[in-house]
C-alpha cells in the first residue's frame, strides 16, 4: 500500500503542474488521486462504480486537454462545434469539459476543507473531558439550526464571488457533521481494549489519540469525504444555477444543465450529456460509498 | 402523563435556550465581519447629523453591546427591526411571505406523503413487480438529481409546451374580485408544478429510508411470530409493520416539514413563488442585513422545535426497539 501511494505523491504535484489551475485546484488532483489509489489498492477487483469514477476523473483532469476552444472565445457561426454555441456564442463542448473540471474542482476542494475542518474540531472536542460534552452538544446545534443555504447567502454577502469562496462556504458548511461522527467515535475508542492496553503501557492519551484512535477512523473519514464531494456538487450547481454560485461566465456543471434546458427542443445533447455527467459521478459515488461502508462496517 | 409534560416543558426551555444562542451567534457574526450595518447605507456626503439621525431612526445609534440587549429585547416582544430595502419592520415583510411559504412547504410535504404511501404500499403488495423494479431503478436516480432539474424541466415541458399549468408566481393578475373558491383554485394550479417539484425527490427520499426500515422488520420477533401463527403478508405488512414505522415518520415531519418550509429556496425562485426565498436572494444581494436576521431567526424557530420533537421521538423509538 505504502509502496503504491509513494509514487502517486510523486505524480500528484506533477499533474498540478502540467494543468492550468488556480490555487485552490492544486488540492484536486492530490486529493482524488490519493483516494482512487488507496480505493484500488484496498479492493479486490475495480467495482462497477469505481470504473465509472475513474473514467470520470480523467475526464475532469484531462478533459480541459483535449477542448478544441478555450471556454470565453466567441463565435461567429455554430458550424464545425460538435454541440453548437451558447447564447453568447461560445463553444459548449469546451465549455463541457472546462465546467465539469471547474465543478470537480470546487466540490473536491470544499470536501477536503470541510473533512480537515471536521477531523481538527472533532479530535479536539472528543479530547475535551465529559462536562464540555454538554457545551459541544449546544454549540453543534446552534451551527445546524440555521440551514445551510443560509450561510451560503451570507457568505455571500461578506464575501467576493468567485471559486475561492465556494470552495471556502463548501467547506465551513459540511464539517459539523463529520465532528459530531468524530466525536462519537473517538469516545466509543478510547475505552476499547488496545486503548486500555495503551493507557497500561503508561501512553499519554495525546499520544494514545494520534497513534492507536486515528488509524482506526480512516475508513470514516473517508466515507464522509466522499459524501460530502457528492453534496458539493449538487450544492455548487444549484447556486450556479441560481446565479448566486461561481461568478457569471464561469464554466461549471450547473450552467451547463442551465444552458441544455434552455435549449433542450432544438438540442437536447447538451441537456443529455450534462444530466448524464451529474449522474454519473452521484450514482457511481453512492455506489462505491455503499460498497466501502459495507466493506469497512462505517456508517 | 405529568413525566411526558415535563419532558416537553424540558423541550421548550432548551429550544428557548438553543435560539437565543442562534440569535446571539448570529449577531456576534453580522458584528465581527460588518461592523455597523448601517454605515453601508449612508451616503457618505451627508452631514454627520443627518447621519446621527438616520442611524437613531434605524436603531444604530449605540455601541454593539448596546444594540444587542436592545436587539435582544425586540426579538423577545417579535420586532426584529427595519429593513433597508423595504423601509418597512421585518416582521411585517416577512409575515406576508411567511404564508405562502408555509403553504407550498405544507402542500409539497403532503404530495410527498401521499406519493411516497402509495409507492410503498403498491410495492410491498404481490401483483406490483413491475412497479417494484421501477421505484428500485428510479428512486437512485431521482435521489442523485440536483433540486433544479426537475423543476426546470417540469417548467420547460408542462409549461411551456404543453401549457398545462402556469409557471410564474402564486396566482393569476385578474383573481381580485373572484370566489375565494376561484381564488383557491388558483392557487393550487399554482402550486402544482412547485409542488410537485418539491415533492417527488422529497418522497423518494422518504421511500428510500421507509423501505430500509421495512427490510430490517423482517426479521423482527414480531413478525416471525406472525408469520408463525399463519397470518397473511399483506395483514403483517398493514397491521404490524406500518405501525411500527409510523412513529418514524412523526419523526421524519419534525426534521423535514421545517427544512421544507426554510429550504427551498432554489425551487422557489425558479417560478418566481413570492414567498420566503425571493425575501432571502433579495436580502443577499441587496445586502439587507436586518431582514437577513430576520429570516435567519425565523429559519431556527421553525428548525429547532423540529430537531429538538425529533430527537425526543428517536429517544422514545430507541428504548422501543430494544430487541434490535
Amino acid at each position: 500500500m505504502k509502496r503504491f501511494l509513494f509514487p502517486v505523491f510523486l505524480i500528484a504535484p506533477s499533474l498540478c503542474l502540467l494543468l492550468p489551475l488556480s490555487w485552490p485546484g492544486f488540492l484536486l488532483p492530490p486529493v482524488l488521486v490519493l483516494l482512487l489509489a488507496w480505493a484500488v489498492a484496498s479492493r479486490g477487483g475495480p467495482p462497477f462504480g469505481l470504473v465509472v469514477l475513474g473514467s470520470l476523473f480523467v475526464l475532469a483532469l484531462c478533459g480541459t486537454l483535449i477542448a478544441p476552444y478555450g471556454p470565453h472565445q466567441v463565435f461567429a457561426s455554430g458550424e464545425g462545434h460538435l454541440l453548437g454555441l451558447d447564447v453568447v456564442g461560445r463553444d459548449l463542448y469546451s465549455r463541457m469539459l472546462y465546467g465539469h473540471r471547474n465543478t470537480m474542482v470546487i466540490a473536491a476542494a470544499g470536501s477536503a476543507l470541510g473533512t480537515l475542518i471536521g477531523i481538527c474540531s472533532g479530535g479536539v472536542i472528543s479530547l475535551v473531558e465529559r462536562r464540555g460534552l454538554r457545551v459541544t452538544k449546544i454549540m453543534f446545534q446552534v451551527y445546524l439550526s440555521v440551514p445551510p443555504l443560509l450561510y451560503f447567502l451570507l457568505g455571500l454577502c461578506f464575501l467576493k464571488p468567485g471559486i475561492s469562496t465556494m470552495i471556502i462556504l463548501l467547506g465551513i458548511t459540511s464539517w459539523p457533521e463529520l465532528a459530531r461522527l468524530l466525536q462519537a467515535q473517538v469516545g466509543y475508542l478510547r475505552k476499547a481494549d488496545f486503548a486500555l492496553a495503551a493507557r497500561m503501557r503508561g501512553m499519554s492519551e495525546w499520544r494514545i489519540f494520534f497513534s492507536e484512535i486515528i488509524p482506526n477512523l480512516t475508513h470514516l473519514v473517508w466515507a464522509h469525504f466522499l459524501i460530502t464531494l457528492a453534496s458539493s456538487m449538487i450544492m455548487e450547481s444549484s447556486l450556479t444555477y441560481l446565479g448566486l454560485g461561481s461568478p457569471l461566465g464561469t464554466p461549471s456543471l450547473g450552467r451547463l444543465l442551465a444552458d441544455g434546458i434552455q435549449h433542450i427542443e432544438e438540442r437536447p445533447s447538451v441537456f443529455l450529456i450534462g444530466i448524464s455527467l451529474f449522474l454519473g459521478w452521484i450514482i457511481s459515488l453512492r455506489a462505491f460509498i455503499r460498497r466501502y461502508g459495507r466493506a469497512h462496517e462505517v456508517l | 402523563m405529568a413525566r411526558k409534560i415535563r419532558a416537553f416543558f424540558a423541550l421548550f426551555l432548551h429550544s428557548l435556550l438553543v435560539l437565543w444562542l442562534v440569535v446571539t451567534f448570529l449577531f456576534c457574526l453580522l458584528a465581527v465581519l460588518r461592523g455597523n450595518p448601517i454605515s453601508l447605507y449612508l451616503d457618505p456626503r451627508l452631514t454627520p447629523e443627518l447621519q446621527d439621525k438616520l442611524k437613531l431612526i434605524y436603531g444604530y445609534d449605540a455601541g454593539h453591546f448596546e444594540r444587542y440587549v436592545r436587539y435582544l429585547g425586540n426579538v423577545a416582544t417579535g420586532e426584529l427591526g427595519v429593513s433597508f430595502v423595504h423601509s418597512k419592520p421585518v416582521t411585517r415583510v416577512l409575515r406576508s411571505a411567511i404564508g405562502r411559504s408555509l403553504w407550498l412547504g405544507s402542500f409539497s410535504f403532503f404530495l410527498a406523503v401521499v406519493l411516497c404511501g402509495g409507492l410503498l404500499v403498491t410495492s410491498n403488495q404481490r401483483g406490483f413487480p413491475l412497479l417494484k423494479r421501477f421505484s428500485r431503478f428510479l428512486v437512485p436516480v431521482i435521489l442523485s438529481l440536483p433540486a433544479f432539474t426537475l423543476a426546470a424541466l417540469a417548467i420547460s415541458f408542462l409549461g411551456v409546451r404543453f401549457d398545462w399549468f402556469p409557471i410564474y408566481g402564486t396566482g393569476s393578475l385578474f383573481r381580485d374580485g373572484t370566489s375565494s373558491w376561484a381564488q383557491f383554485g388558483d392557487l393550487l394550479r399554482h402550486s402544482i408544478l412547485p409542488g410537485f417539484s418539491i415533492a417527488i425527490p422529497l418522497s423518494v427520499q422518504f421511500v428510500a429510508y421507509f423501505e430500509q426500515r421495512l427490510e430490517n422488520l423482517d426479521e423482527a420477533p414480531f413478525v416471525i411470530s406472525a408469520r408463525g401463527r399463519g397470518v397473511s403478508e399483506r395483514r403483517i405488512f398493514f397491521n404490524h409493520k406500518l405501525r411500527t414505522i409510523f412513529p418514524s415518520f412523526i419523526q421524519l415531519c419534525g426534521l423535514y416539514l421545517p427544512a421544507i418550509i426554510c429550504g427551498v429556496v432554489i425551487v422557489e425562485a425558479m417560478f418566481g413563488w413570492s414567498g420566503f426565498s425571493a425575501l432571502l436572494i433579495d436580502a443577499t444581494m441587496a445586502r439587507d442585513y436586518p431582514l437577513l436576521m430576520g429570516c435567519s431567526i425565523w429559519c431556527a424557530a421553525l428548525l429547532i422545535p423540529g430537531y429538538e420533537l425529533a430527537d425526543y421521538i428517536r429517544a422514545r423509538l430507541g428504548e422501543g426497539e430494544s430487541w434490535q
